[in-house]
Parts: structure tokens; C-alpha cells; sequence
């Protein structure tokens, strides 16, 4: 049993079938990994994706104007307020910082984090937290009021395995139903963050998922606030989509139940969650070929 | 209020080199395999837009 979608060869592996997908092309080895599939994204997305590195901009850029034209995050935009130099820099700093500290914790997050997230706007909403979108691969939205560095870091990594299980979804498929089925009644699904709440089954399985990391980095630092917090509901949660399995594509059910073995430990294991990450053994998974 | 804990020892990521062979290792795909990812792009590019946000206040993923 590992965790797939948070196995850095899986995802890696994902990453170099959308890029040969769009492409035609496979990259040759890591470091033209990333380079590619920014390559890749920006041809499925209005704004190209840098090189490297992560891009960012505030509420006056051309990312916020776009997604307020297209009425994506309105609430988020909707609540803006101008942002200064000084306040700006700031970010800047934080970000950085914040990259730097996921690399520390775990290496093969940050390297998770180096590879899916290629924008981040950065902006003074009325509330804090962070977005990203199945249609814009790479952005990430965040308003982060006066968080510290772990939390700019938990937030970085928080979208950007959404942003990878995008990228898995569109590779291996995760789901029978079209979002908009899934948000009706009979596929909602208990949230594992808005504890006692019912989502729609794809939205219940990613914030279950996004989760898993966020746990791990706090138990990485010696902090056990979100560990106390979610173990319970990851386990109602994982339960409760279980019995909507039928929802599933194969590849879905199997990341549902590795996320579900996982959690059902007692106490979580996060030894195992490193291995999980970083270890090659998970690497060649071989999808079905669907039409 | 957290319990502090005393943190784990560094942990060290995959070699370069072991994932420069995964990476290339996806050569081997069947050729169909790149159509049903095509497809599955633009049908999410065509649906709605599926926001996952944290922290929130409201509309939490």
C-alpha cells in the first residue's frame, strides 16, 4: 500500500503523459520535466507560464483581471483591496521563504511544489486561504493576512497537490460523473476540513487528500494542531466516500483506498507517509488505456 | 493550543538520476494512451471552471 498521489514518481509520471499528450514530445530526464510541462501548460491556459520559479502578482495584475473577467474566485476578488510596495515585497519575501521551507521539510514536496505551481497571486481579501482551478494549471490564488512562513508553505503545497491531482485526473481519470453530477445530493460526501459538512464527492476527495501533506509538514515541525484536528473526520471522510465508490474510476477507488488504509492507522503513520513521497518503488504505474 | 513535539530527523527526496529514469521510462506508453488524456483536457477546458480553495471562510474544498 502507498499513497500514489502524493509519490513524487507518480506523479512526475503524470506530468510527462500530459506533456507528451499535448506535445508530442516526452521529456528526457527530471530537470526537463518541469521546463515541459510549463511548455505544455501554456498552451491550455490565457497567460504563459515562465521558465521556472514561481511568478507573482497582486490584485492589479493580469492574472487577478483575468479570473474577475471570467468570474473565477469572485468572492475572492470581490473582496480585494490595494495592496502597497512595501506589503508587497513582503509577500515576495514570504513565498520565497516559504519554498524554502517545504524543501527542508521534505525535499520531494518542494520538488512537488517546483513543478505545479508556476503563478501565484497574491492578494488582501476579506478572508484568508488560497485557490486554484482545473483550468488554470500552475496559478494559485492566496490571500494570506498575517500568516507566518509554514503557513504561506502549507497553503503552497496545499493548492498545488490540488493542482496535481488535476493533472492526474486528466491523465488517469478519476471520476464516473461530470463535476456537475457530483454536486448533486446523492454524490456529496463528508468534508475532512469543514468537519461535519457534505461536499461534492470530488471536492470531498481532494480536500481529504490535501490533507495528507498538510498533517505531514506539521508533524515534520513538531506540531501537532492540524494532526489533532483531522484525524477523525480524514477517517469519517474516507468512510463516507466509500460508500460512493461506484463514483470512482479503478484509479480513483485505488487512491481512495490507500488514502483510506492510511488514515484508518492508529496512530497515523508519518514515517510511512516519507517513504510514500519519496520512494521509487511506486513509480510505473501503468493506466488503462481508455477511448 | 498545539502540543509542540520534538521534530523528526531531515529527510532526504529521490536522486536525480532515479527520477530521470522514471521520467524517461514513460516512453514505453501505447501510443492510444495520449488520446484519452487529449480528450479529457478539453473536456475539462470546456466544462466549468472546478475551484478548490482552503482556508476560507466559506466555500472551503
Amino acid at each position: 500500500m502507498t499513497v500514489h498521489f502524493l509519490n513524487i514518481a507518480h506523479i512526475s509520471e503524470a506530468i510527462a503523459r500530459l506533456v507528451h499528450a499535448q506535445s508530442g514530445e516526452y521529456p528526457q530526464d527530471a530537470p526537463a520535466l518541469g521546463p515541459a510541462y510549463r511548455r505544455a501548460i501554456s498552451g491550455l491556459r490565457p497567460l504563459p507560464a515562465k521558465g521556472e520559479g514561481i511568478t507573482l502578482s497582486y490584485e492589479d495584475g493580469p492574472w487577478a483581471r483575468y479570473c474577475e473577467t471570467e468570474s473565477i474566485f469572485e468572492h475572492i476578488f470581490a473582496g480585494t483591496t490595494h495592496s502597497d510596495g512595501p506589503t508587497r515585497e513582503q509577500w515576495d519575501a514570504m513565498v520565497r521563504r516559504a519554498v524554502q521551507h517545504i524543501h527542508e521539510l521534505s525535499p520531494d514536496l518542494g520538488l512537488m511544489v517546483d513543478l505545479l505551481v508556476t503563478d501565484v497571486v497574491v492578494v488582501n481579501s476579506r478572508s484568508d486561504g488560497g485557490g486554484s482551478t482545473n483550468t488554470l494549471p500552475g496559478l494559485v490564488v492566496m490571500s494570506p493576512g498575517d500568516w507566518d512562513v509554514p503557513e504561506y508553505a502549507e497553503c503552497l503545497v496545499h493548492e498545488g497537490l490540488h493542482t496535481g491531482l488535476f493533472v492526474m485526473d486528466m491523465v488517469y481519470d478519476m471520476f464516473n460523473l461530470p463535476p456537475s453530477e457530483m454536486e448533486k445530493d446523492e454524490h456529496r460526501a463528508l468534508s475532512a476540513v469543514k468537519i461535519g459538512q457534505k461536499r461534492p464527492l470530488h471536492a470531498a476527495f481532494h480536500a481529504a487528500a490535501v490533507a495528507v501533506p498538510l498533517m505531514y509538514m506539521q508533524h515534520r515541525r513538531g506540531v501537532d494542531t492540524l494532526v489533532s484536528k483531522y484525524t477523525t473526520s480524514l477517517r469519517a471522510a474516507c468512510r463516507d466516500m466509500k460508500a460512493h465508490r461506484h463514483a470512482f474510476t479503478p484509479y480513483g477507488q485505488m487512491l481512495l483506498a490507500e488514502m483510506s488504509e492510511w488514515a484508518e492507522g492508529e496512530p497515523l503513520d508519518f514515517d510511512y507517509v516519507t517513504r510514500c513521497i519519496s520512494s521509487p518503488d511506486w513509480a510505473g504505474f501503468v493506466p488503462a488505456v481508455t477511448t | 493550543m498545539s502540543t509542540t513535539m520534538t521534530p523528526p530527523p531531515t529527510v532526504v527526496g529521490m536522486s536525480t538520476d532515479a527520477l530521470s529514469t522514471i521520467v524517461a521510462a514513460v516512453q514505453g506508453d501505447p501510443v492510444s494512451l495520449a488520446a484519452g488524456i487529449r480528450r479529457r483536457v478539453e473536456q475539462s477546458r470546456q466544462g466549468t471552471h472546478v475551484q478548490m480553495m482552503g482556508g476560507w471562510t466559506d466555500n472551503d474544498a
